[in-house]
């Protein structure tokens, strides 16, 4: 099997942005990607949506319901 | 709780029948608490278990008395205890400085907000399962083996999740590819 024509690690492009992919299963891939255009252009498409994500994720954004509904809680069991 | 009482309090809950919610409280409470605290810290976990029961009582019309209660109620705690862990990112620097660092008209920190909630509102456009995975990763930063422990599904099923989800949500966004 060649890196280029066999399986596409594609589902291991997440861990291996998140950096939690075992060393030998990054290895391989790291292996696969450098002869594989169609993974490195998905590699690249997911790097997009990731960096994106963890940007959204630090941005705090007001939780504007919670408060009207914990003060109808109270009023109704707790 | 045994399942004829279950059911029948399902019933009367559907119904709208009065004291039906304290029951359910009652009956189901703990074991909703326990299923959220596998999600968000304790103190979350309370604060979410009201917002759940709030949202039984509130949406009880659309509860089948025929259909497991307790499955039902889990799957509004489940999707509440998410939505708490895309909250729970706190900036801890103060507005008023991130404004200073970002310049005096704040632009850049509007388009960062601008940009952050266009990816929350792609977010919610994936399908239920892939946006799941994502959130869990991204904003409860749980690693994938600890998704599939959490979610109940194999690494592989995380994994997959993860990829179509990132993979759309970067087409959603006018992205690379």
């Amino acid at each position: 099997m060649t890196a280029a024509t066999g399986h596409h690690p594609q589902d291991e492009l997440p861990g291996l942005l998140l950096g939690e992919l075992p060393p030998a299963t990054a290895v391989a891939v790291d292996r696969h990607l450098a002869a594989c255009d169609a993974c490195r252009r998905d590699l690249a498409a997911v790097a997009v949506a990731s960096s994106a994500l963890r940007d959204a994720s630090r941005l705090r954004f007001p939780e504007v319901p919670s408060r009207s509904d914990r003060a109808v809680l109270r009023g109704s069991y707790a | 709780m045994e399942q004829g009482a279950a059911s029948n309090l399902g019933a009367r809950l559907a119904a709208g029948e009065e004291g039906a919610i304290n029951e359910c409280y009652s009956a189901l409470g703990p074991m909703v608490l326990g299923y959220l605290r596998r999600f968000v810290t304790r103190d979350e976990a309370e604060d979410v278990l009201q917002r759940v029961f709030y949202e039984v009582w509130k949406n009880r019309d659309r509860y089948d008395p025929d259909r497991s209660l307790e499955a039902w109620v889990l799957a509004i705690a489940r999707k509440r205890a998410i939505d708490r862990l895309r909250r729970r990112h706190v900036n801890v620097v103060p507005i008023e400085e991130l404004r200073d660092i970002a310049g005096d008209d704040g632009r850049e920190l509007a388009e960062r907000y601008a940009r952050a909630s266009e990816v929350r509102g792609a977010l919610e456009r994936l399908p239920k399962e892939q946006r799941e995975v994502l959130t869990l990763a991204y904003f409860g930063e749980l690693t994938q083996t600890e998704i599939a422990e959490r979610l109940g599904v194999p690494l592989g099923t995380v994994k997959a999740r993860a990829f179509r989800g990132l993979r759309r949500l970067a087409d959603l966004l006018g992205g690379v590819g």
